[in-house]
């Protein structure tokens, strides 16, 4: 009797990619109406992406349930963050929170139910944090530019308050919100149009 | 000697993660003017004369509007975005070559640095795929309004789930077939077989490239250094 196959293969691989760069591409739309207010930037803006972007993942979890399929996800991420913006501390974290994602659905994770909502989960903590990180650390030079243009610390202080302990913890709580509401909304879709048509099969869940 | 504009790929890769280290690094704007100098010396070696005076009037656009917006609160985000947009442009221009390259020669180019198989697909795939949405999106947005569905904006804006329900749908479907066709086609090109990738361009690491490497990563150490010791502050 032929053994269940557990790893991601070809196939899923070019379909994961596919998918990941429209998650990319339809997160970076949401979020360009929210970037006149640093506030709606940080709160909203990747709420919005997560829940709308939901379907995607769903849909991502449901045509590849393999080992490698999130960590290939987050590594695609990374991949676009580095060679499109240099980024390099935010493909890092991209590459850690896909491991973390993976060790999630470890033993049978892509064929529950509830564990994918917890990756998700995951992964919208790494998703927003990166960013964060990437500020975080080119701190000095933006200082160095705002003290250079005759600003006080101030005014400086006022500028990063935006990422203080309390604030990066509050959205990183509403991204997990967003990450419950996304994953429901792109079941939902999956249900409604996917599985009717065949694209998806029926699960058992 | 081979001509910059031929240089291999992994000087490419390689001057995109020296440029990310300095990124970090450097805390002058002198510093970041002093590599963005040479990224446009990149670019003009490499005969991108026109992407050269782009990404330098892109620049001192940024810097102006950045000057502009320095000090409005409300403005704080954009401020933000000028700032770090004209030192990614540094990054930006190394990337130039990598998104036109053949897709063998990727994969060659991927192999040789010993990556798995998988991120050198996905790579490809990703680079080729991104036009490709807005290719689709524009089809099923004429098939919509063919339909009677988001004719105006007005429209579109009033039923805007409704509007989004009708557009990702088969924007995913398609993707799905296209990634069924796809992954057929690089089943064909041979890409499961675990044989050597042979690429149809000469993928070849050669001095010429060794001494570009060495003397713009020198470059870049010595602008790192120099910023470290406060000697381009003025």
């Amino acid at each position: 009797m032929k053994k269940a196959r557990k790893w991601i293969g070809l196939k899923e691989i070019i379909l994961v990619a596919l998918l990941s760069a429209l998650w990319i591409v339809l997160s970076a739309i949401l979020m360009v109406p929210f970037t006149t207010n640093l506030y709606l930037a940080a709160f909203v803006a990747p709420a919005v992406a997560l829940v709308v972007s939901g379907i995607i993942y769903t849909l991502m979890c449901a045509k590849s349930p393999y080992h490698g399929t999130l960590l290939l996800f987050c590594v695609i991420e990374a991949i676009y963050n580095y060679f499109t913006v240099g980024l390099i501390l935010v493909a890092a974290v991209n590459v850690l929170t896909g491991v973390i994602m993976e060790l999630v659905m470890l033993n049978g994770g892509y064929q529950s139910h509830k564990r994918p909502v917890i990756a998700y989960m995951v992964f919208a903590v790494g998703w927003i944090m990166a960013p964060a990180v990437s500020v975080l650390s080119t701190m000095a030079s933006t200082t160095e530019t705002l003290l250079a243009s005759g600003f006080d610390q101030a005014y400086i202080d006022s500028v990063f308050g935006m990422y203080s302990a309390g604030n990066l913890i509050l959205s990183c709580m509403i991204g997990i919100l967003a990450a419950i509401a996304g994953y429901a909304l792109g079941y939902k879709l999956l249900k409604k149009h996917f599985i009717p048509a065949g694209a998806v099969q029926g699960e058992n869940k | 000697m081979k001509p910059f504009c031929q240089a291999d790929l992994r000087v490419n890769l390689w001057l995109i993660f020296v440029n990310a280290i300095m990124f970090l690094i450097c805390a002058h704007e002198t510093s970041f003017i002093a590599l963005f100098a040479l990224a446009c010396l990149w670019l003009l070696l490499r005969k991108q004369y026109k992407k050269a005076a782009g990404f330098i009037a892109a620049y001192i656009t940024l810097c102006f509007l950045s000057e502009i917006l320095i000090g409005i609160r409300s403005l704080t985000t954009i401020w933000f975005f000028t700032m770090f947009s004209r030192h990614l442009l540094i990054t930006i221009s190394y990337v130039d070559g990598l998104a036109d390259a053949h897709t063998g020669t990727l994969l060659t180019v991927f192999e040789r640095i010993r990556l798995p198989k998988a991120a050198g697909i996905s790579t490809v795939v990703l680079l080729r795929f991104i036009p490709t949405i807005a290719y689709e999106y524009h089809a099923i947005r004429g098939s919509l309004k063919f339909r009677g569905v988001g004719i105006t904006i007005r429209q579109t804006l009033l039923h805007l789930p409704k509007n989004f329900e009708c557009t990702i749908i088969p924007l995913l479907m398609r993707t799905t077939r296209i990634a069924e066709e796809l992954s057929a086609a690089a089943m064909v090109r041979g890409v499961r077989t675990t044989n050597k990738i042979v690429s149809f361009d000469e993928v070849h690491f050669r001095l010429s490239d060794g001494i570009i490497c060495v003397i713009f990563s020198l470059y870049a150490i010595i602008v790192c250094l120099a910023d470290r010791l406060n000697m381009l502050s003025f």
